[in-house]
């Protein structure tokens, strides 16, 4: 990827990150506070615990005196000069109630204590696990405090209960999806991993726990990182499945399960060595592998733009940027800042709402729109198919008329066109034969009408081509002083016996009686079928003549008889009948009973 | 025969029509009454001369010789009408039975083969080939009610369908050549009817008449 192209496709990013640190420092600055006047100036022990403020010279003139504290880890009570408790709110002892996130308001209404002078007590609580410290305390009218007072319950508390509200509304709305789908994996992953975030967010909520301050001091920052491995493994489920129709990185997810898990156990376990708490550590291993996500999303991106990558980034990098801010804040001693992560997984988990939500909705439309058009469907495929094998079919009517076509030429070509030839060569001869000539035309003719009649579609049969050619022949063998004897009786026609092999036959048959006419020196030829002892369909040419000279070298005539035959699948058998009473010729055609065939 | 058979000829072909026209005249059975080769001629031979036989060939130049067919069969159901085929190509020899021909000559037959086929035509008999014998078979199926043939017609055909003569057909059935060929030119007629019936109900059908 060169400069330019970088250049375009991350550009913006510098400056979005840039957009995020500046917004991150404007939310830190809020602290909606009172006027700077009514600000209480705190005198307290190192400990932290126990904190005193001299009550101004115009405490008399404050209508409804009042004082508001912004800040506390974890508790605090106000005690008059004169020991009574002028105000607080919840449990000071153990389980100490949790006053971190929520500012504190108490009526001063002993006017009698409020004396010019004198000192009120602040007295600090904390839980086991944090270091104790009271910042920002107000003292004045109550309609002046009230204001400050309800806009940062509103930031930091009511806030935060919207956020925790809608995170567990759309784990709800999106677990029964996968209630629904129950194959569709991320949407089930979306809903643990909204409501790990859920819990961790109402660690911002919960004044009083039911457990112990070191095992909930664990379980925070454990259901954070859980809530990410979560998302993470949402997304390696809403990837979907590569090419090879499986998952990759499969074992890299458990292994980080795996790691995770194990280094959550410390978080249980507070080593309290010096000033570093496990917590760092932990922060900083969630931050490495939200980076490495955040790196692959970038690569995604990188690779192909697109609106789901693109806002699956800017919610990753708003989350480590305030995610890095709240590492700082709660690891800065007596930080006043307010946490932000929870706004950024809110943008991020809605960002992933509405990509499954709309996911959820594209595939309800598709199974409507299958339901609705499936007939319509299976009917157009059904058309194309037949459309098809239309289609096919009248290819392969065009190329069996194409190869019809050819065979007729060639037919006609080596018969008819063979005798034209052969008459037109003799009219050049000086002394040329009328006679011969007469009757060269007359064997073009018969062969032509041979060539008709093997096409009529009433002469497929075979008794019936073979009474054709004898009356186009009747006359041939009549000129020739022979007689022709017709024992013709039915046989069976084989299947396919079509026009190219009743006129291969018939060629065969014709080339048999020239041969006889102009050889064999008798009188007369018989010409029979009949059905032969294995079932198999025959046709014999006799003459009474000498029979074939044993002399005889097979020429052209017998050469073509036996390779007409062998293109119809018919054996031909020449002998001599016995005796000198003349040759024989026959023809046996193929079978369609393949265990006739021999 | 005490009176000549009295022939007209319609043929484009002047060769050929040369050839049968000699054949005509040179013969002592025959008077020659119009040799022709249109179609408006030969209608207007048929209406002023009284004719035995009419020879026609079928592609004529002014139109189709089956049309002048089916005028002469039904003007004069007595004349015998021959069609000359140029390669006994049978569809067009069925073509010209159906239209009312009862006989068929080839052109290049020769001068004996013409004149025994019309001499045995005027004698009440027809000539017949397999192929033709074997499409009449196929058309006159039994069930036919228009166009029974009789069982002696059915034989003959089927002999004459095998490549037997009308003589050999006739001997084996023991009736004589003349029985034969009137059975041939009855299964003829019975072809121009069952055409008839089938073109009537073909009509009926198509609601056109």
């Amino acid at each position: 990827m060169n400069f330019r192209r970088l250049l375009r496709v991350f550009g913006w990013l510098p400056l979005y990150l840039l957009g995020l640190y500046l917004l991150a420092q404007q939310l830190d600055q809020l602290d909606f506070a009172p006027a700077e006047r009514w600000k209480v100036e705190l005198t307290g022990e190192p400990s932290g615990l126990v904190y005193t403020a001299r009550l101004p010279p115009t405490i008399g003139e404050i209508q409804e005196p009042a004082l508001l504290v912004l800040n506390v880890q974890q508790n605090v009570a106000v005690y008059y000069a004169n020991g009574t408790q002028a105000g607080g709110e919840g449990s000071m002892q153990t389980p100490v109630s949790r006053n971190k996130h929520r500012p504190l308001l108490f009526r001063l209404y002993d006017q009698a204590a409020l004396r010019p002078g004198e000192l009120l007590t602040f007295r600090v609580a904390t839980t086991s696990t944090h270091r104790a410290y009271l910042q920002n305390v107000y003292l004045g009218p109550v309609a002046e405090l009230k204001q400050s007072f309800e806009r940062n319950d509103l930031w930091r508390q009511e806030t935060v209960k919207a956020v925790v509200a809608i995170l567990l509304l759309t784990a709800l709305l999106i677990g029964s999806m996968w209630v629904v789908y129950p194959r569709r994996k991320e949407y089930l992953w979306y809903a643990i991993s909204t409501s790990l975030w859920a819990a961790h967010s109402s660690n911002l909520l919960a004044r009083d726990i039911p457990i112990d301050d070191a095992i909930w001091a664990g379980i925070v920052p454990l259901l954070i990182g859980l809530s990410m491995v979560s998302l993470i493994t949402m997304v390696y489920y809403y990837v979907g499945l590569n090419k090879h129709r499986s998952r990759p990185y499969g074992r890299w997810l458990r292994h980080l399960w795996l790691a995770t898990l194990v280094l959550a156990v410390p978080l249980f376990f507070p080593l309290n060595t010096g000033e570093v708490s496990y917590t760092l550590i932990w922060e900083a291993y969630l931050s490495l592998v939200f980076s490495l996500v955040l790196a692959y999303l970038l690569w995604l991106y990188g690779r192909e733009q697109n609106t789901r990558r693109l806002l699956m980034l800017l919610c990753g990098f708003a989350m480590l940027t305030f995610g890095v801010h709240d590492a700082i804040v709660a690891q800065t001693k007596y930080s006043t800042s307010p946490f932000l992560l929870h706004f950024a997984a809110l943008l991020t988990l809605m960002a992933q709402y509405f990509l499954l939500v709309r996911r959820f909705i594209y595939s309800l439309r598709q199974s409507q729109y299958y339901a609705t058009h499936l007939e319509t469907l299976v009917a157009e495929r059904e058309q194309e198919l037949e459309q098809r094998y239309q289609q096919i079919h009248v290819m392969e009517q065009e190329k069996a008329k194409a190869d019809e076509r050819e065979r007729i030429m060639r037919d006609i070509h080596d018969g008819f066109g063979g005798h034209l030839v052969s008459t037109l060569a003799m009219l050049e001869r000086p002394d040329v034969s009328l006679l011969a000539v007469k009757a060269n035309i007359q064997d073009a003719l018969g062969d032509l009408r041979l060539v008709i009649d093997s096409l009529d579609f009433d002469s497929q049969d075979i008794t019936t081509a073979l009474g054709m050619f004898r009356s186009r022949t009747m006359r041939k063998i009549k000129q020739a002083g022979f007689d022709l004897r017709w024992g013709i009786e039915d046989i069976a026609t084989p299947t396919g016996f079509g026009a190219e092999k009743i006129l291969q036959l018939l060629r065969i048959v014709q080339e048999a009686v020239t041969n006889s006419l102009k050889h064999s020196g008798g009188n007369s030829i018989t010409i029979s079928t009949g059905t032969d002892a294995n079932g198999r369909s025959f046709i014999q040419i006799a003459d009474n003549g000498d029979g074939i000279p044993a002399s005889y070298q097979a020429g052209k005539g017998l050469a073509s008889m036996r390779k007409r035959a062998g293109k119809i699948g018919a054996d031909i058998d020449i002998c001599n009948l016995p005796a000198g009473s003349g040759a024989q010729v026959r023809i046996t055609l193929p079978t369609d009973n393949p265990a006739l065939a021999c | 025969m005490s009176k000549l058979t009295r022939v007209i000829i319609v043929e484009d072909d002047p060769e050929v029509l040369q050839r049968f026209t000699s054949m005509i005249v040179a013969s002592p059975h025959f008077q020659l009454v119009v040799a022709c080769d249109t179609v408006a001629d030969a209608s207007k031979a048929l209406d002023n001369f009284q004719a035995d036989v009419l020879l026609t060939d079928l592609g004529l130049p002014d139109g189709n010789g089956l049309d002048l067919i089916r005028q002469a069969y039904q003007t004069y159901p007595a004349m015998h009408i021959m069609v000359i085929s140029a390669f006994g190509d049978e569809k067009h020899v069925i073509n010209a039975i159906e239209a009312g021909a009862t006989g068929y000559i080839l052109k290049d037959d020769d001068h004996a083969e013409v004149e025994s086929a019309i001499l045995q035509m005027c004698a009440g008999g027809s000539p017949i080939s397999p192929a033709v014998a074997s499409h009449l078979l196929k058309r006159l199926r039994p069930e036919t009610d228009s166009a029974n043939l009789t069982k002696t017609e059915l034989e003959v055909l089927q002999l004459i369908a095998k490549g037997f003569t009308a003589q050999e057909a006739a001997n084996m059935k023991y009736i004589s050549y003349h029985t034969a060929t009137s059975h041939i030119k009855n299964i003829y007629r019975k072809l121009h009817i069952s055409t008839r019936a089938e073109a009537v109900q073909e009509a009926i059908r198509r609601r056109l008449v």
